[in-house]
């Protein structure tokens, strides 16, 4: 490790601006392949100039939301991968294993049951809630008074709350009959992003990205130890808080737009810290355009490896994800 | 006098069993019917029918007593009324299909618990697709004793639609060319001429065009899944959407969409998506109907 | 050695258990959609009920109330091993993610082959036994370290994460299917009963009539693995094989039982804990009356599951999870 602060400076904006060139071709390239492919120059009107044929126009209203999309949520599931797994202290972190999406899956349970009328925007509002319950459900009882939020204690949290967040959705969605209902939403994936969705979504991300980053420094300190945190005179308690509540905020909507999308917030920030080392500072930045650009990769992906079938891009996440995890976890005892 | 009570207890017991109800009610003669999975002896006056998938409009247009039929055709628009007071049944829900004493099951091929269901009551079970829509109104006809009127109903809506052809081809054009699509979920899926939602009666029946786009893709197969980026491609003069309720529709607000020719021009018909896919009597009369207002009064 | 006293106790449990087993079976045997009272189970069991008696309580009934008994017998007994080895109280085949690993493996069997009711119904098991099995080799490798061996605490939270990543998978392949191959991978997720018929029990009694000695046999090993490394080490017990054979046979078993009946957790966790409440710690003791805690537990949780709600109720792994989760997090809590 260098002792002079300045090369690491240096290191990481050359890092950073290679990270963003990386995201751009992504961009580029989820436009212009897919169900059918788009020449470049389509694109480049589509994005720059106000002209309208029948390909610009594809590009304008459905790839582009929908890329936008993945861009979002990507960045945003990855943030708060990161956070969860700086703050917890457990790089096995992710808010899929936290009882976000069974949250968001009871909720719309719910919604569906009692309140069917509710339309797009109040289920995704439902979905968010639900969302934010689960989650405080894990992290509260995966606390333990004596030393915070164990490795150990969290994911077993997380699972029965998982379990039994999904079992009670279950149970209200045979007895009231809306079981199918719930899971195509829950499945659903980035098909069919609207731009109206993105309104809300893309300034919701935004804000939560930069309270993110406000409380990056602290952040650090807390992934390295709580007592030094304390100790250097870091009001924990509120700093967890508003990180919580940022998690809550990225991975909830996330979920309300795409459904169940696991595995982004455990690997893009082991991705990140491997490139820019452990200062939270570097790796949120740096995590959300590596989110960014695996997602619109893996959109890519989703859409052309089967023309014209969808497969479902959280699928090919789960494929690589699932070898990821277990060589992390394998290896990852030294850091937790 | 212990020694007594066991063995009186006993035959007390034989006694009252005796006089309850015995073997199943076979309630009257069967015949032997040629199922697909050989010959099963069904009642000559079918009186309790359950249809556990599919054909449940079939035999209802038969006037065979339906008591108990599958949730789809319960959900189903066009039976919900027919069906209100008939009860739920399920081929999971073996108790219950029990309870309700039929005499006949009609089934799928691809349904669970097949043996089971067949030592409740004789069951007939029917592939999807394996015949063409008018002779498995036939066949199922022949296995509720009713070949006549299944063939009668065949031959009057065959030559119905024979002359509703002759009719929509004189507004609409010799040439001009039909596509249906359905909304399920988040997917979009466009028909070739076999796959119910009505493709079977506008393209083999009234022989409407089809776009050459859809005939490359869906016909052998059946259906073609679309991403709503292609849609514009298979979309010929007229189209027919298939919606179902929860669907996602919201491609339909994009100018990709409102760009298609015949949407510009009001050519579109949206009918349900709950119930289009079945083949019965009651569901093509009605698509018939639909689709002679719908061809005959678009501009 | 164990005091007089004590193996009384757990002979009264043992029997209690099975007469209290027997009577929930009555009951069971009792309640449903098709009319059997209770007045008629004797008739209809002596061979005097009617056709639709008989059928009911012989094909839909019985074989339900045997496979759910053995079933909850294999999870608790799985339940009980893994608890052990792991030195961990929390562990249950279903949160350590061998029923995931199943799971996936019936998802991906189902995506591919077509439905055929007979041939497939009968490969299933072997199917979720291999992935099963797969899961948990991983999990194990996973959780493996050359230097330190198999630390209990990593391969519990290997095992927690990579249930629910695979759980995940799972939601995702199903999004991928045909709705009629998705709902059976949705029933199966929430431990639906689905294998009820005798055949299945018969494929499930060879596994459970070898494992069962098997692990009880060891079960004072049990005692020595769950004081600790350096006990065991000093005690002379070869902690890496033994561990290694008790893990498989939890997987084998657990794998056995979900195969028939769908994803089942929380079984595996509770048995064994409440066994322990009543006859104390020592395995010899514990693990039979967990083996029989296990089967009545499931056929509880099954029988007022099928009989709540239209049409096929709730599973009895979704009943198993509403009062499982909560008792497990109220574990959790009071650690």
């Amino acid at each position: 490790m260098k002792l002079t602060g300045r090369p690491r400076r240096a290191a990481f904006g050359w890092t950073m601006a290679a990270g963003l060139a990386v995201m751009a071709v992504m961009f580029a390239v989820s436009l212009v392949f897919g169900a059918k492919d788009v020449p470049l120059r389509d694109v480049w009107l589509a994005l720059f100039s106000g002209e309208t044929n029948e390909q610009i126009l594809v590009i304008r209203e459905i790839r582009l939301p929908r890329e936008i999309a993945a861009m979002v949520v990507g960045a945003a599931l990855a943030a708060a991968g990161a956070i969860m797994q700086g703050m917890t202290r457990n790089p096995l972190a992710d808010p899929g294993l936290l009882g976000i999406t069974a949250g968001a899956n009871l909720a719309l349970a719910v919604g569906f049951a009692f309140f069917p009328a509710l339309g797009y925007f109040g289920m995704t509002v439902a979905g968010w809630i639900g969302a934010a319950l689960g989650m405080l459900l894990v992290l509260g009882l995966g606390a333990s008074r004596r030393d915070g939020w164990s490795p150990l204690r969290l994911v077993l949290a997380g699972a029965a709350v998982t379990f039994f967040l999904y079992a009670l959705a279950e149970a209200i969605g045979i007895a009231f009959k809306v079981m199918k209902d719930v899971s195509m939403w829950t499945a659903g994936g980035i098909m069919g992003t609207t731009w109206r969705q993105l309104a809300v979504v893309v300034p919701v991300v935004a804000a939560g990205l930069t309270v993110a980053f406000l409380y990056a420094r602290q952040l650090t300190v807390l992934s390295l130890s709580e007592e030094v945190a304390a100790g250097l005179g870091q009001r924990t308690v509120l700093v967890k808080a508003a990180l919580s509540a940022v998690v809550i905020l990225l991975a909830g909507v996330s979920v309300a737009l795409v459904g169940s999308m696991a595995f982004i917030g455990l690997m893009v920030p082991h991705i990140a810290r491997a490139l820019v080392g452990t200062d939270y500072r570097r790796v949120l930045p740096m995590a959300a355009v590596a989110g960014a650009s695996l997602l619109l990769l893996a959109d890519t992906l989703a859409r052309t490896i089967s023309k014209p079938y969808e497969t479902p891009t959280a699928a090919i996440i789960a494929v690589l994800g699932i070898p990821f995890f277990l060589i992390i976890a394998r290896r990852g005892g030294q850091r937790s | 006098m212990r020694k007594l009570l066991f063995p009186a207890l006993l035959i007390l017991a034989l006694v009252v069993t005796a006089c309850g109800g015995n073997q199943k009610s076979s309630g009257g003669e069967t015949f032997t019917y040629e199922s697909e999975t050989g010959p099963v002896d069904v009642p000559k006056n079918p009186r309790r029918v359950v249809s556990l998938s599919g054909f449940t409009g079939n035999l209802m247009h038969l006037g065979v007593p339906v008591v108990g039929a599958d949730i789809w055709s319960k959900n189903a628009a066009q039976f919900a009324e027919k069906l209100k007071d008939v009860e739920e049944a399920s081929e999971e829900n073996l108790e219950k299909l029990i309870e309700l004493d039929p005499d006949l099951i009609i089934a799928l091929s691809t349904a669970k618990n097949l043996d089971k269901i067949g030592e409740i009551a004789p069951t007939v079970t029917y592939t999807w697709g394996a015949l063409d829509i008018f002779n498995m109104h036939i066949e199922i006809g022949k296995a509720v004793n009713k070949e006549k009127e299944a063939r009668e109903w065949v031959d009057n809506f065959r030559k119905r639609l024979e002359e509703a052809g002759a009719k929509i081809k004189a507004k609409i054009g010799e040439n001009a060319t039909v596509t249906v699509i359905e909304v399920y979920d988040k997917a979009i899926y466009v028909f070739g001429d076999n796959w119910a939602r009505g493709t079977e009666i506008l393209y083999q029946e009234m022989k409407l065009g089809m776009p050459e786009k859809v005939k490359e893709n869906a016909l052998e197969s059946g259906y073609y899944t679309l991403s709503p980026e292609v849609l514009p491609e298979f979309v010929g003069d007229y189209l027919i959407i298939s919606k179902y309720a929860n669907a996602d529709t919201s491609f339909q607000d994009t100018e990709t969409y409102k760009n298609i020719p015949a949407v510009k021009n009001g050519r579109v018909l949206e009918m349900t998506g709950e119930g289009a896919s079945f083949s019965d009597p009651f569901t093509l009369e009605m698509q018939l109907d639909l689709f002679e207002e719908f061809f005959l009064n678009s501009p | 050695m164990i005091p007089k006293a004590l193996v009384r106790k757990q002979r009264l449990w043992l029997f209690g258990l099975l007469g209290l087993i027997a009577a929930t079976a009555v009951i069971s045997m009792g309640l449903g959609y098709a009319s059997l009272s209770f007045d008629r189970l004797i008739p209809t069991f002596l061979g005097q009920g009617t056709f639709k008696e008989e059928f009911v309580l012989f094909s839909i009934r019985l074989p339900r109330i045997a496979i759910t008994l053995l079933a909850g017998m294999a999870l608790a007994l799985s339940g009980a091993i893994l608890q052990g080895v792991s030195r961990n109280e929390l562990a249950d085949p279903g949160i350590i993610g061998i029923n995931a690993g199943a799971g996936v493996a019936v998802t991906l069997y189902y995506l591919f082959f077509p439905i055929d009711a007979g041939l497939f119904l009968y490969l299933v098991p072997a199917i979720a036994f291999a992935g099963a099995l797969a899961a948990a080799i991983l999990i194990y490798l996973a959780a493996f370290r050359r230097g330190s061996g198999l630390h209990p605490l990593r391969l519990v939270l290997i095992g927690a994460g990579s249930s629910i990543a695979l759980n995940g998978l799972m939601i995702v392949l199903i999004s991928a299917a045909e709705p009629q191959k998705a709902d059976f991978i949705s029933k199966w997720r929430a431990g639906s009963v689905w294998g009820a018929d005798w055949p299945f029990i018969l494929a499930l009694l060879p596994w459970l009539i070898v494992l069962v000695p098997f692990v009880l046999y060891r079960a004072h090993r049990l005692n020595v693995l769950e004081l600790g490394e350096s006990e065991a080490i000093g005690i002379g017990v070869p902690i890496t094989r033994e561990r290694a054979a008790l893990l498989l046979a939890a997987v084998a078993l657990a794998a056995a039982a979900v195969s028939m009946t769908g994803s089942i957790a929380f079984v595996g966790l509770m048995a064994p804990h409440i066994a322990k409440r009543l006859v104390g710690p020592r395995h010899q003791l514990s693990l039979p009356i967990s083996v029989l805690v296990g089967g009545w537990l499931l056929l509880v949780a099954d029988t007022i599951g099928r009989n709540v709600a239209e049409p096929e109720g709730i599973a009895a792994g979704t009943m198993a999870a509403l009062i499982g989760a909560p008792y497990f997090l109220y574990l959790l809590i009071r650690r």
